[in-house]
């Protein structure tokens, strides 16, 4: 029975390698992933009959039951989700996937190690792996909170205090201290493995708490990274190589990812996780000049239907006003009267690396009339008009001109230097970053206020009403 | 001897891992960040057979409460997790390539 098993976590393995390969190329992707299903469903049924499973049948009626109402839970949750609610949705499974892998380790570490437990080592890397474990989900769980905009987490300011930075090491090092304890000691007490953990789950929470809602996908990516290492080091402890594998393929891969949307806004990633965004933000930015000149949908749309080339720069208000089937209709009238069309997608637009590209492709716009940031920033000069929905911070001129401004250095899509800018916007607040942009103030950018749907339509129509 | 080989057996199959996770995914393009973070949520979810054979590990775990809420938790969690493809299948049916170019009215 053993060598079957191993056999089946093999093929598992190998499953998975081909499913992430397979899920990393656009025409592929989908049946990555299926690929990966059939490795997921076959591991779990054959592990059934593994057998270091030695108890009575109420434990695999305890198995069924939980995987039963964790099954039910996602399914419904996964099918109920909007695509705009995908980043909290991967934030929490990744959380929960963390919480497991530190469980499994608690489990390991409160056996009874009196008579011959497993080996010094085994007990180290249970500990890390509980303790990067309870990182990641309690931090998951307090991104989710972000990511979802719940009102406790509204006011990032609230979190932070002077000091914090030693404060939050110093509870990392007494967790690492204490897990040492546990793991030198081959203690199996109660009451210290609790301490251990509460200390654990404390800084994962204390982590993420001051670290500002723009920043949260890099932190997700982050701890999905550290989940990864947990399953890994988890699978040291039960000697099983399905998990050894696929947990460090993911850790690694999360932690590329991580480094790449790190690199997109010009930042390192120690400089996200350790430096309040908002407190830098409180030295004196540059004032801003001008006034802010508004635009009606049907003026707005007579300049676009007579321009030559329209590049539209898509953020999060698309995404939260589902707008990208309406911008996708309006563009295609555009296309009939030879206007030259294009998309410009900024590497952190909305809330997720690609989470523009996603919404357009569900559209239906074609891939190559969107480009990244590098592809076509040299491009703003000559086009006519610019029209920029619902995105903020990723077009803050100020990021190029204003060293005190929270985002200087981040490269910017050079709307500014496109003949004329529309900017569809739902009123006069700041982006996610909290700071005043100047290019809403600009001689050359005209302010359509409105719902991005609503006032797509009411372009469509202005469009349709030229003839 | 023996020990040895089998202490160092599973640090060359995370390093190998490690390398081959980098490797994958180091040309992916910005389109395929989310359903990958998605999809690789998802293979961690082999988590789940760690937590049966903790599970099935428990000789008493209805007499044990303190100890059998993590046995318990662990699945559950583990398999919400899993059910995250559902999600990732979303995000890459919609990143799918259209190449005609029937658009074009």
């Amino acid at each position: 029975m053993g060598y079957l098993i191993e056999t089946i976590y093999f093929l598992t393995a190998v499953v998975f390698i081909v499913g992430l390969k397979r899920m990393s190329h656009p025409t592929t992707a989908r049946s990555g992933i299926v690929w990966a299903g059939y490795g997921m469903v076959l591991a779990t049924l054959f592990s059934f009959a593994h057998p270091q499973i030695q108890a009575g049948p109420g434990n695999y009626f305890l198995m069924v039951v939980a995987i039963a109402i964790g099954g039910v839970i996602a399914w419904w949750g996964a099918k109920k989700v909007e695509m705009t609610a995908m980043p909290q949705m991967i934030a929490i499974y990744n959380g929960m996937g963390g919480g497991a892998a530190a469980a499994i380790a608690a489990v390991e570490l409160l056996k009874d190690h009196s008579g011959g437990g497993p080996e010094t080592h085994v007990l180290i890397m249970a500990v890390a792996g509980a303790l990067i474990g309870a990182v990641a989900f309690s931090g998951s769980v307090i991104a989710f909170g972000k990511l979802q905009e719940l009102k406790f987490f509204k006011d990032d300011a609230k979190f932070r205090f002077t000091g914090q930075q030693k404060f939050n090491a110093a509870v990392f090092g007494a967790a690492i201290v204490l897990g040492l304890v546990i793991a030198l000691s081959h203690s199996s007490n109660g009451a210290l493995i609790s301490v251990f953990f509460l200390l654990a789950l404390a800084f994962g929470a204390m982590m993420a708490l001051p670290i500002g809602g723009a920043d949260m996908p890099v932190v997700i990516s982050l701890f999905n990274a550290f989940t990864g290492l947990a399953v890994a080091l988890e699978g040291f402890v039960l000697g099983n190589s399905a998990m050894i594998i696929a947990g460090i393929i993911v850790g690694s891969s999360g932690t590329l990812l991580t480094l790449m949307m790190a690199k997109a806004m010009n930042r390192s990633v120690s400089n996200v996780l350790f430096s309040n965004w908002a407190a830098l933000a409180s030295g004196e930015a540059q004032a801003v000049t001008g006034s802010l000149k508004a635009m009606e949908p049907p003026d707005a749309a007579i300049q676009m239907a007579y321009a030559s080339k329209v590049i539209i720069v898509p953020g999060y208000g698309m995404a939260v006003a589902q707008a990208q089937h309406k911008i996708w209709e309006m563009c295609k009238l555009l296309i009939e009267r030879d206007v030259d069309v294009k998309f410009a997608i900024h590497p952190v637009a909305g809330r997720m690396p690609g989470h523009m590209n996603v919404l357009l492709a569900e559209a239906g716009v074609p891939y190559d009339l969107i480009f990244d940031m590098d592809e076509i920033n040299e491009e703003f000069s000559t086009a006519d008009v610019a029209l920029v929905i619902g995105a903020n911070d990723v077009v803050n001129p100020a990021a190029r001109t204003d060293k005190s401004s929270p985002i200087y250095g981040m490269p910017i899509l050079n709307v500014d230097y496109a003949k004329n800018v529309q900017v569809i916007k739902r009123g006069k607040g700041v982006g996610f970053a909290g700071i005043e942009n100047a290019l809403f103030f600009a001689d050359n950018t005209r302010m359509v206020y409105g719902d991005a749907q609503k006032v797509t339509a009411g372009l469509i129509q202005g469009i349709k009403d030229l003839g | 001897m023996e020990a040895v080989v089998s202490f160092f057996s599973p640090i060359y199959i995370l390093m190998l891992a490690a390398i081959l996770g980098y490797e994958i995914i180091g040309k992916v393009p910005v389109i395929l960040h989310t359903p990958l973070m998605s999809g690789t949520n998802f293979v961690h979810g082999i988590v789940l057979v760690g937590a049966m054979v903790a599970l099935g590990q428990a000789e008493t775990p209805w007499s044990k409460p303190s100890v059998s809420w993590p046995y318990c938790w662990a699945p559950v969690m583990r398999s919400a997790a899993t059910s995250s493809p559902n999600g990732c299948w979303k995000c890459s049916r919609a990143a799918r390539v259209r190449r005609s170019k029937s658009w074009v009215i």
